[in-house]
C-alpha cells in the first residue's frame, strides 16, 4: 500500500474546509460568513444526484423492469433530473461507463435483476467460419448461448454444402483467442489469414478491455481450456489492459481463472526492433500502476516519459513480430482427435452424395416449371390477396398459389390413383 | 604462600514472572507508560470482546463499567472457556489464537490479557486482583508477593457462578493509583466512544463512575472479516507461513499429535476442497507428507516453505477489499450527526484496493462541528482506535496526519471532527503501542 493513498483520502474530505480556511486567513470578515459558506458550498454532486434517480430511470427505460434497458436509455431516463439537482451537465461517457456500473456494484441485491445492455464497443472474429460477435453485453451473451448449447446440425439440404464443418465455439475450430487493444489491425491480420493459419479466435476493443470481451474470455477459456493472448502496446494503458484480463476490477469479477499469456510489447521488443518511441506526459505517477500490472522497474523508468504503439513496426515487420511470439507459445492450428475427423469426412461424402443428387433434381425442376401454365389472372389474385391482408407482400401471395396449385395438383393425382 | 579462598558462585534462579511484573516491563510490554495503562485495559478487553462476539456469530452488546476501584468490560459473546483462563496464568509463554496468523485482526499481540492481569499488581506493588466470570465459574486471579523467594505470587481459585452468557472481566484498580484514572477520563471515555465509530454492528454502554451513556448499533448485521474466517495464502510472506509452520509444529509436539502438509493447506482459504490440495500437494511433492517434513532438524526449510506458499497462491485468489469490512458512509453520517455536526460539510471518502495480493481499504469522513472547541480526532486500525494516533509516521518520509490536518486547516483548535480508518489483513507497527504503522512506499 502507498502511504500516499492514506493522506490523499485525508485531503480530499478535508478539501472544503481548507479552502475556507484559507480564504478566512486572507479576510477575516469571512469567518463570520463560515456557515453560508460552507453550507452553499456543498451542493449535490453529480454521483450523489445520480444514486437518487438510478432506480426510476432504470425503471423508466426498461419499461418497469420489464425489457433490457441500454446503458445509454438509462443515462437519457435520468440526465434531466441530474442536471436539475446539481445545476452542471452530465457526460454521457462518465454516466454510462462509471456512475452507472458503480452503482450496480454497490447495490447488487437491488440491482441483481436489472438487465443493463452496455455498447459493443470491439469485435471477437473465430477463424474459418466468418462468424464475428461484437462486443456488446447482448451478443456476447448470444454467443455464449450458441456455444454452450451446439449440437452437429442434420445435413442441409442445398447446393453448395461449405467445406466447413460445423463448429460453434473454440471446439474443433480454434485453440486461442488473441486480443488486440485495437480495432485497426483486423484487414492486416486477414490479409495475411493469420487467424485461419494458427487458428486463432482474434478479438479487439477499441482501447480497455470491455466487460463483454472479459466475461466472454471468462466463460469460454476457462471451459474450453484456451489461453488468451493479449497484445498491447508499451505504455500505461497497454500494461492495464493486460492488468483488468488478469485480474477483476470494478467493472468486472472473473469467475474463472484462466491462462492469459502477455503477448504484448517489452522492452526487450522496443531495443531489438528499433522501435520508436513517442513522448509522453503522465497527469499522475504511473509506476504504481504500471508495477502492478507487471511492468518492470527498467520498463517503468522508460515509461514515465515514453511510449510505444504497436503501430510503431511496419506491418511485414508486425505479423513477423507476432508470429514469433506465438511459435514461443507453442500456439499450433487445431487438430481434431480421429472420431472428429472420421465423423467429418462421413459428413462430406453425404454431402456430396446429396448435392449430385440435387444438380439432377434442379435440371429437372427448371423443365418442370417451365412447361406448367401460369394462372391468367395471376395479377388481380394477388391484388385481392394484398386487399384481404395488407401486411402481406406480393411475393408471399405467389408463393401461396404456388402452395394451392401444387397441392391441387397432387389430391387430384391422389383422387386419380384412388379411382385406378 | 597461603591460599586464597576462592568463591564458588551459585546460580541463582530467579522467576521470570517477577520480570514481568515490573513496571519496566509492562511498560515494554503495552508499549505505554502508566498513564495509559487504564486506556490499554480497555482497548485490550473491548478487542477481545469484539472478536470473541464476532468469532461466534453473535451481534456484541457490550458493557463498561468504571468504578474507582475498578474496570469491568462484559461482553454478550461465548465465554471464556476456563482452560484459556490457565493458559494465560502461564507468565512463561504467549497464548494466543491469533498471533501466528495473518489476518485483519484487531490485535495480535499475544499477551495483552497477561499485562492486564499483572496491571493491578504493578501499580499497587504489594498486591493485584482480577475477577473473569465466564460459564459459570467466578476466577478470582490474585497476584502477591511471596517475601521469601521477593517474587510474585498468582493465587487462582474459581467457584460455581450463575453467569451463563458472555464474560465479565473485573480488574480491580488500587487506590494508590486512583488519581490515574480520574486523569484519564476524557481520553478513556472517547477511546470508548471510538470503538463505536469503527464498529457499525457494536451496541456499547460506558459508566463512568455512575453517569452511563449508551450508544446503539447502526447497523447489528454489519459485514466484516471474522477472526473465524480461514486467512488468504496471498496475505502470506514466507517468513509469515515459516512463523505459522513454527508454530503448528510446537502445538502439535506439545499435544503429541503429527498433522500433514495437507491439513494444514486446508485451513486456508480457497483450498478447502480436495482437488486444490492435491493440486498443491503435486505442484510441491509433499503428497502424503507429515508437516515436520517442512523442518530440518531445528529450522525450518525456507526454500520448502517458499515452494509451498508459491503453490498455495496460485491455486487460490486473492481477497476482494470490500470482503474485509467497510465502515461505510451511512454509519458514519449517523454518527457525525449525533455528534451535532453541520451535516451539510459532511465528506465520506473510501479507497480499496489490492497491493501484491493484500487487500486494503481506507475511510476516511469529515465534518464541521460548531460546538466543538477542539478537534476530535478519531483513528484507528482494523476497527480498533488508536491510543495513540497510528498515522504519526508513515511512509519512508515519515509524515504525519498531523501535519497533513495542519496543511487542511484542520489543526487540533479547530471544530472538527476527522475520521481515518485503515483495513488491512498485514499491518505491521514501529513499536508496542502502535504509534506509527509501516509503510514501505
Amino acid at each position: 500500500m502507498d502511504s500516499t493513498a492514506i493522506f490523499d483520502v485525508v485531503r480530499s474530505v478535508t478539501g472544503a474546509w481548507a479552502r475556507q480556511r484559507k480564504a478566512e486567513e486572507r479576510e477575516a470578515s469571512r469567518v463570520s460568513r463560515r456557515r453560508d459558506a460552507l453550507v452553499r458550498s456543498r451542493r449535490m454532486t453529480i454521483r450523489e444526484a445520480a444514486w437518487s434517480v438510478m432506480p426510476r430511470a432504470y425503471l423508466k427505460a426498461s419499461s418497469g423492469g420489464t425489457l433490457p434497458a441500454h446503458a445509454r436509455q438509462i443515462m437519457y431516463a435520468a440526465r434531466g433530473e441530474i442536471q436539475r439537482l446539481t445545476g452542471r451537465t452530465l457526460d454521457d461517457q462518465y454516466f454510462t461507463q462509471q456512475l452507472l456500473p458503480d452503482f450496480m456494484n454497490e447495490h447488487p441485491s437491488a440491482t441483481a435483476e436489472w438487465d443493463v445492455v452496455f455498447d459493443a464497443r470491439g469485435h471477437f472474429h473465430e477463424p474459418h467460419t466468418g462468424r464475428t460477435v461484437a462486443l456488446g453485453t447482448i451478443e456476447v451473451r448470444r454467443y455464449l448461448r450458441d456455444v454452450a448449447e451446439h449440437t452437429l446440425p442434420e445435413l442441409q439440404v442445398g447446393l453448395p454444402e461449405p467445406a466447413i464443418f460445423p463448429t460453434c465455439g473454440p471446439d474443433h475450430r480454434y485453440g486461442a483467442i488473441l486480443f488486440v487493444e485495437k480495432e485497426g489491425f483486423l484487414p492486416l491480420f486477414r490479409a495475411v489469414h493469420l487467424a485461419e493459419r494458427y487458428d486463432l479466435a482474434i478479438m479487439s476493443t477499441k482501447g480497455l478491455s470491455v466487460t463483454a470481451s472479459r466475461l466472454l474470455v471468462d466463460r469460454l477459456c476457462a471451459a474450453h481450456q484456451v489461453p488468451l493472448l493479449v497484445l498491447h502496446d508499451f505504455d500505461k494503458s497497454g500494461f492495464s489492459i493486460l492488468g483488468t484480463l488478469r485480474r477483476d476490477t470494478r467493472r468486472y469479477a472473473f469467475r474463472n481463472r484462466i491462462e492469459v499469456v502477455d503477448l504484448g510489447l517489452r522492452l526487450e521488443d522496443v531495443e531489438d526492433s528499433e522501435l520508436e518511441a513517442e513522448d509522453v506526459v503522465h497527469r499522475s505517477d504511473p509506476a504504481p500502476n504500471l508495477r502492478e500490472n507487471g511492468a518492470t522497474a527498467e520498463e517503468i523508468a522508460f515509461m514515465r516519459t515514453r511510449r510505444v504503439e504497436l503501430n510503431a513496426f511496419a506491418s511485414a515487420d508486425f505479423v513477423a513480430w507476432i508470429e514469433r511470439k506465438l511459435g514461443q507459445h507453442g500456439i499450433t492450428k487445431v487438430l481434431p482427435d480421429n472420431d472428429s475427423l472420421t465423423l467429418a469426412y462421413r459428413r462430406g461424402i453425404a454431402s456430396d452424395y446429396i448435392a449430385f443428387r440435387l444438380r439432377g433434381a434442379i435440371e429437372e425442376a427448371r423443365q418442370h416449371a417451365a412447361d406448367a401454365p401460369a394462372p391468367d389472372d395471376l395479377a388481380s389474385r394477388v391484388a385481392d390477396g394484398m386487399r384481404a391482408d395488407p401486411a402481406r407482400s406480393w411475393d408471399e401471395l405467389v408463393w401461396q398459389l404456388v402452395l394451392e396449385h401444387s397441392s391441387g395438383r397432387r389430391s387430384g393425382r391422389l383422387d386419380s390413383d384412388a379411382e385406378a | 604462600m597461603a591460599a586464597v579462598s576462592t568463591l564458588e558462585r551459585t546460580t541463582f534462579r530467579t522467576s521470570r514472572l517477577l520480570e514481568f511484573c515490573s513496571r519496566k516491563e509492562l511498560v515494554a510490554q503495552t508499549g505505554h507508560e502508566p498513564d495509559a495503562w487504564p486506556l490499554v485495559v480497555l482497548k485490550e478487553l473491548l478487542d477481545n470482546a469484539l472478536d470473541a462476539c464476532e468469532e461466534a456469530g453473535i451481534v456484541p452488546e457490550i458493557a463498561v463499567r468504571v468504578e474507582p476501584r475498578a474496570i469491568t468490560v462484559v461482553d454478550n459473546g461465548p465465554g471464556m472457556p476456563p482452560e484459556t483462563v490457565t493458559d494465560i496464568l502461564d507468565f512463561s509463554s504467549r497464548v494466543s489464537s491469533r498471533e501466528a496468523y495473518v489476518a485483519p485482526d484487531r490485535g495480535a499481540q499475544g499477551n495483552a490479557l497477561k499485562t492486564i492481569l499483572a496491571m493491578p499488581f504493578v501499580l499497587d506493588g504489594q498486591a493485584g486482583r482480577v475477577e473473569i466470570c465466564a460459564r459459570g465459574l467466578r476466577h478470582q486471579i490474585e497476584f502477591a508477593v511471596d517475601a521469601l523467594r521477593q517474587a510474585p505470587l498468582i493465587r487462582h481459585h474459581h467457584e460455581e457462578h450463575d453467569v451463563r452468557i458472555g464474560t465479565s472481566i473485573t480488574v480491580a484498580w488500587p487506590e494508590s493509583a486512583g488519581s490515574m484514572l480520574a486523569d484519564a477520563e476524557q481520553r478513556f471515555l472517547q477511546v470508548a466512544d471510538d470503538y463505536t465509530w469503527l464498529n457499525p454492528h457494536l451496541a456499547l454502554s460506558v459508566t463512568w463512575f455512575g453517569e452511563r451513556s449508551a450508544v446503539r448499533a447502526t447497523d447489528p448485521e454489519w459485514p466484516k472479516w471474522r477472526p473465524s474466517d480461514p486467512t488468504c495464502p496471498h496475505w502470506y510472506t514466507p517468513q509469515h507461513l515459516e512463523h505459522l509452520i513454527a508454530a503448528y509444529l510446537t502445538h502439535d509436539v506439545e499435544l503429541g499429535r503429527e498433522r500433514t502438509v495437507r491439513e494444514f493447506v486446508s485451513e486456508f482459504r480457497g483450498l478447502s476442497g480436495s482437488l486444490k490440495q492435491k493440486a498443491v500437494l503435486a505442484a510441491t511433492g509433499l503428497q502424503r507428507a507429515p508437516l515436520a517434513r517442512l523442518c530440518d532438524g531445528r529450522t525450518i526449510d525456507r526454500s520448502a516453505v517458499e515452494a509451498l506458499l508459491d503453490a498455495m497462491v496460485a491455486c487460490t485468489r486473492p481477497v476482494k477489499p470490500e470482503a474485509l469490512g467497510i465502515i461505510g458512509k451511512d454509519h458514519l453520517q449517523c454518527r457525525l450527526e449525533a455528534a451535532g455536526c453541520e451535516m451539510a460539510t459532511f465528506q465520506y471518502k473510501q479507497v480499496k484496493s489490492t497491493t501484491a495480493g493484500l487487500p486494503w481499504v481506507i475511510e476516511a469522513a469529515f465534518a464541521w462541528c460548531p460546538d466543538l472547541t477542539t478537534r476530535r480526532l478519531i483513528t484507528g486500525v482494523n476497527w480498533s482506535p488508536g491510543i495513540l494516533n497510528p498515522f504519526r509516521a508513515v511512509g519512508p518520509s515519515r509524515q504525519s496526519l498531523d501535519t497533513v490536518l495542519s496543511q487542511q486547516r484542520a489543526d487540533r483548535d479547530e471544530p472538527v471532527i476527522v475520521l481515518l480508518h485503515l483495513a488491512c489483513p498485514r499491518v505491521e507497527y514501529t513499536d508496542r503501542g502502535k504509534s506509527a504503522v509501516v509503510m514501505t512506499r
